[in-house]
């Protein structure tokens, strides 16, 4: 088409011959077409700054690169402070007390509401200070010995068992697979196993080997408090464990087996190695020997 | 050596001899395609950005594509469908005493007739169209700066300048 072929020639601003001129001149809408394109400039794109544009470009792209550095060491900042924030408070604050004690040594602790428990050597107990007010609650490892204040349900979880009282004083001993809870004033429940059972002042339980046997405790508070461990009918390898933790030492056995029909029954002292390997060998007719860091048990030949 | 050097746009003065060339054209591309609502300096500005980040990985020959393609493709992320509306410069004719009111009252209306029309082309009619028209460009150069054939810039262009009159006229 020839209309086409000129006008675009024409838009393209390349010169015209007469002739083409012409018929453009003679076409109606031509002169509408002229309007438009000379008042397409209207429409122009603002001017931009070319050289303040290159400008602020090499600018962004180094304060990108500044940044980018910048930020990345923040965050490495802020990350070990939260690490050290978040271990600090889980490991010195955590509301959660725990009391350890060493083999060969006891500690007495003082529970918020006065009550207080004594510690046997090789033990833990620990409480959470926050809540103690409404929830008298107590984790114990090893043997303890509880003075309890009068106020709500006290409550000592192990892992065998809970212990609940209103106020009294009472002693648990659990060691591995045994526990021996002791009354020794009020009234205490001992729960087992889902099996509730009440033990009177001067009443002890010995839960072993899921066996549980009731029996009843002489004197007013338990022996070790002041330096004896007393048992009854208790295991000798359970009373050498014991006698480990009291004295920090190991005891080895020699051409001596050690069976479940080795019972237990008497004291040991806590204040005399010798007399207390005596006390516990005697009885069953064995030797000892003490050497510098352990004591050697055997059979008499 | 130089050669090699040359071949980076990390090089600043490379950098900055492809951001002389093309920038008033990203600009342009841009403005004519999508109006001034969406700041096609700011993305034009962002392409170079993103092509100084990616120096390494973009050889001095393959630039201008990625920088149409990035602006492009910023501007496209922001636009939600609306119509594009180019103002029109508020020119003070200098002669202006001299007219009387109804002319100029019919050349306001004239233009915002002008603009409806530019509202209804189509992108890539407009961009060539507006290229031609007001930045003079050939369409030799036109073509090249959108990297389609010269017979397809005459097309667009023509065929808008067809669509602008019928508009205007309501036909």
């Amino acid at each position: 088409m020839k209309e086409e072929e000129i006008i675009k020639k024409w838009l393209d601003n390349e010169t015209l011959s007469g002739e083409e001129l012409q018929f453009l001149q003679e076409n109606k809408a031509f002169k509408d077409y002229q309007k438009i394109a000379e008042n397409a400039t209207y429409f122009k794109a603002p001017q931009i700054d070319i050289h303040n544009g290159l400008k602020s470009v090499v600018e962004k792209t180094r304060e990108k690169k500044s940044k980018k550095v910048w930020i990345n060491q923040l965050t490495r900042i802020a990350a070990i402070l939260v690490i050290a924030i978040g271990s600090y408070f889980l490991f010195f604050h955590s509301t959660q007390t725990q009391i350890d004690t060493l083999a060969n040594v006891t500690k007495q602790v003082s529970l918020p509401d006065d009550s207080e428990v004594i510690l046997n050597a090789g033990s833990s107990i620990s409480y959470n200070k926050d809540t103690w007010t409404g929830n008298r609650e107590v984790h114990l490892d090893g043997e303890a010995f509880f003075k309890v204040a009068k106020g709500k349900k006290f409550t000592v979880i192990t892992s065998l068992g809970e212990v609940s009282v209103l106020g009294t004083q009472f002693n648990i001993r659990q060691r591995d697979n045994s526990i021996y809870v002791d009354c020794y004033e009020g009234l205490v429940e001992v729960k087992i196993n889902n099996k509730r059972i009440k033990l009177p002042a001067g009443n002890s339980i010995a839960f072993r080997n899921e066996q549980l046997n009731e029996y009843e405790n002489t004197g007013n508070s338990s022996t070790w408090l002041q330096g004896k461990s007393t048992f009854k009918s208790v295991p000798l390898r359970e009373v050498f464990k014991e006698f480990e933790r009291q004295y920090d030492i190991k005891i080895q056995t020699k051409n001596l087996t050690l069976n479940q029909d080795k019972w237990f029954t008497g004291s040991f002292t806590h204040k005399n190695i010798e007399t207390a390997i005596k006390s516990i060998t005697l009885p069953f007719g064995l030797d000892y020997s003490i050497q510098e860091d352990e004591i050697i048990v055997s059979a008499r030949e | 050596m130089t050669k090699n050097l040359q071949d980076h746009v990390c090089e600043e003065s490379v950098f900055a001899r492809i951001y002389e060339k093309h920038a008033k054209n990203i600009h342009d591309f841009l403005y004519y395609k999508f109006g001034e609502l969406l700041q096609p300096e700011d993305k034009m500005q962002e392409a170079f950005v993103k092509l100084w980040q990616n120096c390494k990985k973009v050889p001095p020959s393959k630039a201008k594509s990625f920088l149409f393609t990035v602006a492009n493709n910023l501007m496209l992320n922001e636009v939600k469908h609306q119509k594009v509306v180019l103002k029109y410069e508020k020119r003070k004719t200098q002669h202006q005493d001299h007219q009387d009111p109804q002319f100029l009252l019919e050349e306001q209306e004239y233009l915002k007739k002008y603009q409806k029309a530019l509202a209804s082309l189509t992108e890539s009619q407009r961009v060539a169209f507006l290229l031609n028209r007001t930045e003079g460009k050939k369409h030799k150069e036109i073509a090249e700066i959108l990297n389609i054939s010269q017979k397809a810039v005459e097309k667009r262009i023509y065929g808008a300048l067809k669509k602008i009159r019928k508009e205007i006229k309501g036909i």
